[in-house]
């Protein structure tokens, strides 16, 4: 019985690349996703503020 | 942003992603990849022919398949958005495109990764090699008609269109080693299978780096959606431009 070629280098690769993206790509993600939010709690803070009375300029551009 | 936006002025970051649903669907997915790690290298009999290159199949397959699944909802969400017109439809569209992109493009390169030392090149232009080619390439388009579109609305219903014509091609995919002449393995999932085209313990590990591979679609498709909501969010605010 002959015996299989291992080709562990390109088992190794194979999982190697499929899990490295995976990764990236849930952290990219993951970091985009907080830095959006925090833009989005930016946003309301400033909107916030600029509802207070007396706060004076109320055309604020965003 | 489930886990921020829902969070309480005493909250913790931590408390708060407890909570998130989105967490536990990550940790679920960790443990079952760190166990499919196991049954595959551990567990699974070398191939007596292919050698070890075999045990790609176990993530080449239920990549390509969820791939196939996300290009699925993007055409259902597609439909739903030109009908109902709802955010929410294109959200889901959107999302599902982008994770089937990712999906397929790492279905390409296992296959390519796989393709060299079995059959001596790294790429043929045979039929499921060239058809897989060809979904990547529409989902791609999709994304692009997305960014370059004249307005968000026309950007929306045309990728839309492209997503839901864009399927046509899984089926086409699937079958394609069957209508055509090819080099490829034959199905080892689906309708076309033959039952005793693995065996049992292969088969078995199959299905466990299928749900393997689905919990982390899930998460992935479901993270991607709550981006592209916040994303959605801070641009409605941006637009209005200015407040009193």
């Amino acid at each position: 019985m002959t015996v299989p070629p291992s080709n562990l280098p390109y088992l190794f690769a194979a999982f190697a690349v499929v899990w490295a993206v995976f990764f990236i790509y849930a952290a990219y993600m993951s970091w985009r996703r907080q830095s959006v939010q925090r833009d989005l709690q930016d946003l309301h803070e400033a909107i916030e503020s600029a509802e207070e009375p007396g706060d004076g300029d109320e055309n604020r551009t965003l | 942003m489930a886990a921020i936006a829902g969070r309480g002025p005493t909250d913790s970051p931590i408390r708060s992603s407890l909570r998130d649903p989105r967490f536990w669907l990550l940790v679920a997915t960790a443990a079952l990849t760190i166990i499919d790690g196991y049954l595959i290298f551990v567990v699974a009999p070398t191939d007596q022919v292919l050698g070890h290159i075999q045990r790609i199949f176990y993530i080449h397959v239920p990549i390509s398949i969820l791939s196939f699944l996300g290009f699925l909802v993007c055409a259902v969400a597609g439909i739903g958005y030109l009908i109902r017109r709802g955010e929410v439809w294109d959200r889901v569209a959107h999302a599902a495109a982008e994770v089937g992109v990712v999906f397929v493009t790492l279905a390409l390169v296992t296959g390519v990764i796989w393709a060299r030392p079995v059959w001596g090149v790294w790429w043929t232009w045979e039929p499921r090699l060239t058809t897989t080619l060809i979904l990547w390439l529409i989902y791609v388009a999709y994304l692009m008609i997305r960014h370059y579109a004249p307005t968000a609305q026309q950007g929306r219903a045309w990728s839309a269109v492209v997503g839901i014509i864009g399927f046509v091609d899984v089926p086409i995919v699937y079958y394609s080693v069957q209508w055509w002449r090819s080099i490829h393995p034959v199905q080892v999932i689906g309708p076309e299978a033959a039952d005793d085209a693995l065996e049992p313990i292969m088969a078995r590990i199959l299905v466990f780096s299928l749900v393997a591979a689905l919990a982390l679609f899930s998460y992935l498709l479901l993270e991607r959606v709550a981006l592209r909501g916040a994303e959605d969010a801070v641009s409605a605010i941006r637009r209005q431009g200015t407040y009193d």
